[in-house]
């Protein structure tokens, strides 16, 4: 099957481990993830603070592009990403005349394409499914489940799982056989985008949640960020060094886990380019 | 949410200690409106150099120059950035959110 | 010929400063039918209305036209006055010259313009007018109760002690509501159920109330002073004549794990049950859902051990039919069900309470400190049974919440949560109570000073902020919120968290308001009539209501709404017959071609089907019928009868087209 697939910048950039797990992960689904042409950058945290008009704008143009390419939905992987491509559908399905107004700005129609993030496309895909196609069980492996900020908040744009304890993370990590733990971190911030402009405030919110991850004993940190992955993986040494610690918790993408699940190679999913590896 | 924080930056009325985020925020529309998607050197460069245009402090600049090496053993460091081809709609898009032209 | 009256009244300076009321006498008195058009300076007051008394009789009017101020203010006062002279008070009528005219101009030539207009339209319509008589309806001298908490008990005693017969009904199987499972009442810190009990022992024994537990408003048919109720008394499963309260089976049900809901699920009752100690009527109840005898056709122990033979396996529901004058209202309340709801009132999950055993309501914590509760009255924690040494409660949860469509105010919190700190630090004087709050609403009699009793001699500390995240961590719950006022954050390691959650009308209140013909507003309150001079009668007539059912409320203003209502049902029962205003609506049956369609639409279901027949008892033709006793004179079914036939009574189309004519 095909799935339509819009990265973000950071899949594209320093991220880019993210886009070959999910390329070889959702390859061994029989999903083909076709990338929209000529898409633009969201516009991230620095349109909506900066300038209203411009969050919905941008994306808009990527909801025109895909609609236009004709696909019913479109994997978004970044949840910043999804999450404003979702808000801009939002405020546009409520006004028809903000439609009108953005068709005028980005030179482009946005219509419905379906937005999906990393754990509804494996919703889509079936977790029947990919649970039938696990040849390598994660034998109980002990993960915490990050959603962060963006992946259930705000509940009255995304309507995605329950705000304050999701659990649909949970559900895929289940048919893979690991065994997720309950703590108390999924959904508290681990400063997103501020990792260059306020990185105090980074390593602060990321040892706290690597801190609990841990006390809850967890062995693995399952994110469907990219911006999350940075501040927990490749932020961990600086964090460790301003607290005083090692945490050693190796961040898993999704995809990763999943890939492996289905008998893939970690080093096909692209784990090895990861900051923290996993002992033995 | 956005709300103060929009009014706040038209009003010029923006916290002295935000100001490396506002350079920051600045320094990524900058990049898209120029690139269509982000280039993260050209964002870095122009961060760094605004900042310390601001600060005149050189700590800034020399600040994670060691995830350089670790990020190219990787092969996350990307040289040459991605450009959307047609970057004049971007620019056009940007105007007329910006300006309210054309 | 007509001979009408006008009345011009300066109402001293209102009307006068700006009307020339000399001027419009002389004018108005030119009219055709008009006898005399004199002022004066007080209408309403004694002489003035001597006047117009003196000239009904010495110029024989027949129709009498006070220009003054708004029928509002003095309809009743000049209806009276031209009754005592003999005229039928409905050949009156009152030109508005003040709130119309004098009061919404400064220009003395339009003012009295208008004020001639005004007059010349009221003589017109009132030379139209019909002598009405007031509607005389039977009553049935007995009063229905519906709810047994506070506000229905006292409802009930007001009337019974006043020598008329009350039927109450009750849900559960034992009267006495919410405030029988509270521990101690603000401000006195009365023991609740001992200062209940007596009144329900009242209730329980009086001679003149009938009172129906584990039962149901089924149908309501009828009209005030004549309402038929249909009451469904579920099937107890127990003959309550013959059981004695001896408590046998319930020692002997083997199914003693199920939870009670009088405890709010904080302790246990076997499936035989009586729900508190102190309940009325003290017998047993078997919960179907559970007993094993009545689901699978084992067990049977309880009927073993009953002496009296009062086990009845084959019990059914049955209805009983009641007939009554007047309806009381007072259903009560439930708390917002955290965790449980779905749709825009779902949330809170960040509190954590059916996650974590340790987060628990404020009833719930209410049994936990009631003497007779399910830990003895003891403080413990609902997962290790060891004593709270810091709690926090939170209050505001769900309330003053426009997000989740309870933008209102519950009232009572504040005053129950100092209450709480205050039992908790008397019973664990070692314990530490924090309450995070918004604002604090003390406005009753000692109400503030009991909130700084608790503070400042119970040393409960109160922070000005809401809380973010409730998490566990080694058995202890993080409780992370604010301190607005300091500005920091706090966060406080808690081993049990009360919330405050908002007061909700009683499950199932729309379906009964709509048997009963009663409005409720968007959150199932029910609506009173007029929100500041009518706030316990209905714009249902003769059906009242008080308590938490009309909003939220504490114990005292139930208990002063439910002697009102009880004053309400008084007032309604005492005459022999009821008056009502014969300004209602009334059909032409000769002309109606019974379509029914004013049937349809009267909001008030107040329009029957029914046949004209001839004195010999044979069938003419159908009509549509008003109801005289439930009319409310609103005019729907004279809007939409095709034919005319609909008409109403004080303003019939004939009196306004001739109010029409006269300005023309």
């Amino acid at each position: 099957m095909n799935l339509g697939y819009y990265p973000g910048c950071a899949l594209h950039g320093s991220s880019d481990d993210y886009e070959q797990s999910l390329r070889a992960c959702f390859g061994a689904l029989g999903v083909e993830l076709k990338e929209i042409e000529e898409w633009i950058c969201c516009g991230a945290t620095a349109a909506h603070s900066l300038n209203p008009k411009l969050s919905i704008a941008l994306p808009a143009r990527n909801l025109a592009l895909a609609s236009q390419a004709g696909y019913s939905e479109m994997l978004a992987p970044c949840s910043m990403c999804s999450m404003q491509l979702l808000r801009a559908q939002k405020h546009m399905e409520q006004d028809p005349a903000l439609v009108e107004e953005m068709t005028q700005i980005v030179e482009a129609k946005p219509n419905g394409t379906r937005v999906l993030n990393l754990i509804q496309a494996f919703e889509h895909v079936g977790l029947d499914a990919i649970k039938a196609a696990v040849k390598k069980p994660l034998e109980d492996l002990p993960v915490a489940c990050y959603y962060g900020c963006l992946l259930t908040r705000p509940p009255e744009i995304l309507e995605f799982d329950d705000c304050e304890q999701p659990e649909s993370m949970e559900a895929v990590l289940v048919a893979l056989g690991a065994k997720p733990v309950d703590w108390n971190y999924k959904t508290e911030c681990c400063g997103a985008g501020m990792t260059l402009a306020a990185e105090e405030t980074v390593l602060d919110l990321s040892h706290k949640i690597l801190a609990d991850a841990a006390e809850h004993g967890a062995k693995a940190i399952a994110v469907a960020c990219p911006m999350c992955h940075v501040n927990l993986d490749m932020k961990q040494s600086a964090t460790d060094a301003k607290h005083g610690v090692r945490h050693q918790m190796p961040i898993y993408y999704l995809s990763d886990l999943v890939g492996m699940a289905l008998g893939l190679d970690p080093e096909r999913l692209g784990v090895n380019r990861h900051f923290v590896q996993r002992k033995g | 949410m956005d709300a103060l924080r929009n009014e706040s930056y038209r009003r010029g009325l923006t916290n002295e200690k935000q100001a490396p985020v506002m350079l920051f925020q600045k320094a990524f529309l900058d990049n898209i409106r120029r690139n269509g998607r982000l280039n993260e050197i050209e964002l870095i460069v122009q961060y760094k150099m605004s900042g310390f245009a601001a600060t005149r402090s050189p700590g800034l600049l020399f600040k994670d120059a060691t995830l350089g090496p670790k990020l190219q053993a990787r092969k996350k460091l990307h040289l040459i950035g991605e450009k959307v081809r047609d970057r004049g709609v971007v620019h056009r898009i940007f105007d007329r959110c910006q300006n309210g032209s054309a | 010929m007509a001979r009408i009256g006008v009345f011009i009244c300066w109402c001293g300076e209102n009307i006068a400063r700006t009307v020339d009321v000399e001027r419009v006498a002389q004018e108005v008195a030119k009219l055709p039918g008009v006898r005399c058009a004199q002022t004066y300076k007080y209408t309403c007051s004694d002489p003035g209305q001597a006047i117009i008394r003196e000239k009904i009789t010495s110029e024989k009017l027949d129709g009498v036209v006070v220009a003054s101020c708004s029928p509002h203010m003095h309809m009743r006062t000049f209806r009276k006055t031209v009754a005592s002279a003999g005229l039928n008070p409905f050949m009156l009528e009152m030109a508005n010259i003040r709130e119309h005219c004098s009061w919404v101009t400064h220009d003395r030539e339009k003012a009295t313009a208008k004020a001639i207009d005004l007059i010349s339209l009221s003589v017109a319509k009132v030379k139209n007018n019909h002598a009405l008589q007031p509607i005389r309806v039977p009553v049935t001298r007995r009063a229905l109760v519906v709810g047994g908490g506070v506000a229905g008990i006292q409802a009930a005693l007001d009337i019974a002690d006043a020598g008329y017969e009350v039927v109450m009904v009750e849900r559960e199987p034992s009267i006495g509501g919410k405030m029988a499972g509270l521990s101690e009442t603000f401000p006195t810190l009365d023991c609740s159920q001992c200062i209940l009990t007596p009144r329900m022992v009242d209730v329980g024994q009086h001679p003149k109330i009938k009172l129906y537990t584990y039962s149901e408003v089924e149908a309501v048919d009828g009209f005030i002073g004549n309402f038929e109720i249909t009451i469904r008394k579920k099937a107890r499963y127990v003959d309550i004549s013959k059981c004695t309260g001896c408590g046998e089976c319930m020692k002997a049900c083997p199914l003693k794990k199920n939870k009670s809901e009088f405890d709010y699920g904080m302790g246990l009752r076997p499936a035989i049950y009586i729900p508190f100690p102190q309940a009325v009527p003290a017998r047993p109840v078997i919960d179907k859902n559970v007993c094993a005898k009545l689901l699978k056709g084992g067990c049977g122990l309880c009927e073993k051990k009953c002496a009296a033979g009062g086990i009845n396996y084959k019990d059914e529901d049955t209805f009983v039919k009641e007939k009554v004058g007047a309806v009381v209202l007072a259903t009560g309340f439930k708390l917002y069900n955290i965790g449980k709801q779905t749709g825009k009132l779902a949330g809170y999950g960040e509190y954590g309470y059916g996650k974590y055993k340790d987060v628990i309501d404020s009833l719930q914590f209410e049994r936990l400190v009631s003497a007779s509760g399910p830990t003895g009255g003891e403080i413990k924690r609902p997962s290790d049974g060891t004593t709270p040494k810091n709690v926090v409660f939170i209050a505001c949860v769900g309330s003053r919440d426009n997000a989740k469509g309870m933008p209102y105010c519950s009232k009572i919190c504040c005053m129950y949560t100092a209450k709480h700190t205050m039992l908790y630090k008397h019973k664990v004087h070692e314990g530490q109570a924090h309450v995070f709050y918004m604002d604090i609403r003390a406005g009753g009699k000692n109400y503030d000073e009991f909130v700084r009793r608790a503070i400042e001699q119970d040393g409960a500390k109160y922070y000005r902020g809401r809380v973010s995240k409730i998490t566990e961590k080694n058995g202890k719950l993080i409780v992370r919120g604010a301190d607005t006022l300091s500005g920091a954050p706090v966060t406080i390691e808690a081993d049990l968290v009360v919330l405050a959650t908002a007061m909700r009308p009683a499950d199932g209140v729309e379906e009964l308001a709509q048997k009963m013909n009663v409005g409720y507003d968007e959150h199932g309150f029910l609506l009173e009539s007029h929100p500041k001079l009518r706030p316990v009668e209905t714009n249902s007539a003769g059906i009242y209501i008080c308590g938490a059912a009309h909003g939220p409320k504490d114990i005292p203003e139930s208990v002063a709404q439910a002697s009102a209502a009880a004053s309400k049902v008084l007032i309604t029962l005492a005459a022999p017959e009821l008056t009502r205003e014969p300004e209602i609506a009334s059909i032409n049956e000769k002309t109606c071609a019974a379509c029914f369609r004013c049937v349809a639409t009267c909001p008030y279901h107040a329009i029957e089907k029914a046949e004209v027949k001839t004195p010999r008892g044979v069938f003419v033709k159908r009509t549509a019928r008003v109801n005289t006793g439930l009319c409310m004179g609103c005019g729907t079914c004279v809007a939409v009868c095709p034919s005319k036939s609909a008409d109403l009574e004080g303003f019939t189309d004939q009196e306004i087209y001739s109010m029409i004519e006269a300005l023309i």
